[in-house]
């Protein structure tokens, strides 16, 4: 029995791994304390210095704005968003927030915090607002800070630089935002590509709109704020166009139905040619579902109707909500064979339709209820029909059971 | 030792991952509009017997940041007031629900909706004893195509549900996503909305806050990395409804039905080769409640381990599968041969260590050499999963906090690793013996609450039946 004497090699590596292990946890305990005290003490010091900018500000800035002042001396994130209601009205109200000189103080004591809350302001208030910080913002000659940001090792500074040139519409760093809007990160190349499209939207929509088609890393809510931010005056040919274009690259099948739901921001005019053209001839689950979500327009009917017998249980729910929206007295038949479809959902919304069908009053419902030869149909339809009894209760003013 | 190592390598992975996702995220702080490509999620809150904290857990539900979801409570034939209570608070109707049953489940009894909330629903149903029925109801009820899981007891943060939904506007493939949980024992709960964080001022729920920490900043972070996730936290994941269904569901037979649906999840898709995605977010966090007695505690973990093995055994097939990928060749083995058997090792170890420093057959030396070496892996692990959590929420406020915690890793490492060592070898072998399973009863403290839930004065409902309690899901943190 050697295994385990003192002279062993392995009692010795034991022991000598164990004070290792134990020195280095001493060693990481030692770093998070004076961390935490780094922390800590910065918290604090900021405070101090809060009152410090209160003070140099208080000398500079008239006795009507102390509720103004009270913002830049927000101690924590929650008081600057206590504050920040105040900040905003005062940056609508003309006049009271161009003070170049104490800003520009601001600025260089913390450019972080200052893009952070100088873009957080800008993503929150609307029209001529916008242009009265970005007066501001020339004034302290914010680019130049937002520059040094652009090469920050830190991802947040990054992008602050690159919304600040954004909400700008500043063409000194395009360039740059040429090369980020490549990045291999989705959340640097989406930010860029939004940076240059606020910039200069006609010259740059050719060639960076597309990237909402390629890129499916990208968050969709993102794109859609994007295009919501453009609105479909502006956007609905470029999008159209895009579509067109992908649709005869035979783009894949998830990319074309995210594409495609994009032209909800564009004009229905605009883009009904080309969903009921792609209707005809894909095949693709998603990017049937996706085309019929925007059909509005009757003369797409019977190609709507086609897709009644489809197999996927999907599309046919898609065909019944699109009968509900646009169809006629011509479709009750369809949806009431479809109260018997094998599937809930199908079965659920084509009850919702029914109900939303014109002419549809209670007492027909019941009465159809009652005829209906299968249990599945008439518990659906009485199901929704309570939903609609309870939707009346919530809101007794407005609602009525037929369209 | 060896499970220590391997928990260590994926600290110093997230050490990586963390500091960055991080800053991905602060800048999430800045307004965001609603857009209406955030789809709707259905919240499946199971509940047996839970009147003391049903009514503030689903007010704060309807908090929620998020433009679109509708709450279902499964009333899993409580034998309390849970069903007066919510009648009373949200104004129930009964509801012709056209049921559907796409999954197995006890009977229904009826469904109730809210007169006061639209989004809010009640399935009363007969008690099927085990949490995986009431799930399965639930999973039939919801509406949407996401749905949550939650148990009665769990604070959600406001902004959780916006935080684990990117994965799937992201991913068209995630099918599971999985968030942190941390312990709310010490906390202060104001009408279901956390207002203070705090750590427990009791020994075994800290260790537990220690154990949680290693194992959503540590573990989790880690094997998500890998793209090979073993589990998400039965209490705090949102899944895709479509997927969990066409692996059947939760299991009735499994006391771990949470580990065991994910393995199913990737069991399915991997061998059939199926595109899929099982993610981790670690910023949106669920607080719940931990046991404070050794009793509790006791039953819980040995429930774990038996759960455990039910899981591995129940797919099994996973292992070393050449289509299964770094889960049927590294979160699969890791938790069959490190968190399974560990127990049964490092029990022995011990044991075999004593006899023999007792027989003389090792030196004074040796066994403090081996002892220290054992407390520097323990110590070291929980050490630095501290230093994840401070480097990146300092969710504990205080530096008071932060010696607190330290003071924690180093007490645990004699007596309580090795107890639980002792529980979960006394799991694997109840599960290899097969002796009979049982859910038991979670003893909630619910101090944390500061206001007293109303209806409490209502008539109890007479008791059917002597039914088991399908509630005590816990949520595993290894």
């Amino acid at each position: 029995m050697v295994f385990a004497i003192a002279s062993n090699i392995v009692v010795n590596l034991a022991w000598w791994s164990g004070i290792s292990l134990t020195a280095l946890s001493i060693f990481v305990i030692i770093f998070m304390i004076f961390w935490r005290h780094w922390v800590e003490t910065s918290k604090k010091r900021n405070q101090i210095l809060s009152v410090e900018r209160e003070r140099i500000l208080y000398d500079s800035i008239q006795s009507e704005d102390e509720k103004y002042l009270e913002f830049w001396s927000f101690k924590n994130s929650k008081e600057m968003e206590s504050t920040f209601g105040f900040w905003k009205q005062k940056s609508i109200s003309s006049g009271s927030v161009s003070r170049p000189k104490l800003l520009k103080k601001i600025l260089n004591y913390n450019p972080s915090e200052f893009l952070f809350l100088w873009n957080y302001l800008h993503e929150s208030v609307r029209g001529n607002s916008k242009e009265k910080l970005n007066t501001i913002a020339r004034s302290i000659d914010l680019k130049e800070s937002a520059i040094k940001m652009l090469d920050s090792h830190l991802l947040k500074n990054r992008l602050l630089a690159i919304g600040t040139f954004g909400n700008l519409k500043d063409e000194t760093a395009t360039f740059e935002l040429i090369k980020l809007s490549n990045h291999h990160d989705p959340i640097i190349s989406f930010w860029a590509t939004r940076a240059l499209l606020r910039i200069n939207f006609k010259t740059n929509s050719k060639r960076f709109l597309p990237l909402i088609g390629k890129r499916m890393d990208w968050s969709p809510i993102l794109v859609a704020e994007m295009l919501k931010e453009r609105g479909a005056d502006e956007i609905s040919m470029s999008l159209v166009n895009l579509v067109e274009d992908a649709y005869a690259e035979k783009t894949g099948e998830r990319q074309m139905a995210r594409l495609i739901s994009y032209l909800t921001h564009a004009h229905p005019t605009d883009y009904t040619p080309i969903i009921i053209k792609i209707l005809a001839e894909t095949s693709y689950k998603e990017v049937i579902i996706a085309c019929l979500k925007l059909v509005l327009t009757e003369d797409a009917l019977p190609l709507v109707r086609e897709f009644f017998k489809d197999e996927r249980w999907q599309v046919r729910m898609q065909v019944v909500l699109t009968l509900g929206r646009i169809g006629h007295s011509k479709d009750i038949k369809f949806l009431i064979k479809a109260l018997n479809d094998l599937d809930w959902w199908v079965r659920y919304r084509a009850a919702c339709a029914l109900i939303s069908m014109s002419g549809m009053t209670e007492k027909r419902l019941l009465k159809l209820s009652n005829s209906l030869p299968n249990q599945f149909s008439r518990d659906i339809l009485k199901h929704v029909l309570a939903e609609i009894r309870l939707k009346c209760f919530l809101q007794p003013l407005s609602f009525t059971l037929s369209k | 030792m060896l499970l220590n190592g391997i928990y260590l390598g994926l600290t110093v992975v997230s050490l990586f991952v963390l500091p960055y996702y991080m800053q991905r995220q602060s800048i999430h702080k800045l307004p965001q509009p609603q857009t209406g490509f955030e789809p709707p999620i259905s919240l499946i809150v199971t509940a047996f017997n839970e009147e003391s904290v049903i009514v503030p857990a689903i007010r704060a539900l309807l908090q929620l940041e998020y433009p679109e979801f509708e709450i279902l409570i499964v009333n899993d034939g409580s034998t309390d007031n849970s069903l007066q209570v919510l009648t009373e608070e949200f104004d129930l109707e009964v509801f012709p629900a056209a049921f559907r049953e796409r999954i197995k489940h006890k009977p229904i009894k009826a469904v109730y909706q809210s007169t006061r909330y639209p989004n809010l629903r009640v399935i009363d149903k007969e008690n099927g004893g085990c949490k995986a029925d009431a799930s399965n109801a639930g999973v039939n009820g919801a509406r949407y195509g996401l749905f949550m899981p939650l148990d009665a007891d769990t604070i959600l943060e406001r902004n959780c549900l916006k935080l684990m939904i990117q994965p799937y506007l992201l991913n068209p493939d995630t099918i599971a996503v999985g968030g942190t949980v941390r312990i709310l024992n010490g906390c202060k709960v104001e009408d279901g909305l956390l207002t203070e964080i705090n750590l427990p001022n009791k020994w075994l729920p800290l260790f537990q806050v220690l154990e949680y920490t290693r194992a959503f900043l540590s573990g989790r972070v880690g094997w998500n990395y890998f793209d090979a996730l073993p589990l998400i936290s039965g209490a705090f994941g949102l899944f895709k409804k479509e997927a969990v269904i066409e692996v059947g569901g939760y299991s009735h037979k499994s006391l771990g039905e949470d580990m065991d649906l994910v393995l199913r999840l990737h069991r399915h898709y991997r061998l059939n080769n199926l595109p899929y995605r099982v993610d981790f977010v670690v910023d949106p966090v669920c607080w719940t409640e931990a046991p404070e007695s050794f009793s509790v505690l006791k039953k819980q973990r040995v429930r774990w381990q038996r759960g455990l093995f039910d899981c591995l055994w129940e797919n099994r097939k996973l292992l070393f599968h050449p289509k299964a990928g770094l889960v049927g060749w590294g979160s699969f083995p890791f938790l069959l041969f490190l968190e399974g058997i560990s127990p049964v090792v490092e029990v022995a170890g011990h044991v075999f260590f004593i006899v023999c420093f007792c027989l003389g057959l090792v030196s004074g030396e040796g066994a403090f050499s081996f002892l220290i070496l054992s407390f520097g892996t323990g110590f070291l692990l929980s050490i630095s999963s501290i230093l994840l959590e401070e480097i990146t929420f300092q969710t504990y406020p205080r530096m008071k906090h932060l010696f607190i915690l330290i003071f924690g890793a180093f007490v645990e490492n004699f007596g309580y690793r090795q107890l639980m060592s002792v529980w979960r070898l006394e799991g694997i072998i109840k599960w290899i013996l097969k002796t009979e399973s049982s859910w038991g009863t979670m003893t909630r403290n619910t101090s944390w609450q500061t206001q007293p839930v109303k209806a409490q004065t209502l008539p109890p409902i007479p008791a059917k039946q002597d039914v088991q309690g399908s509630k005590t899901s816990e949520k595993q943190p290894a």
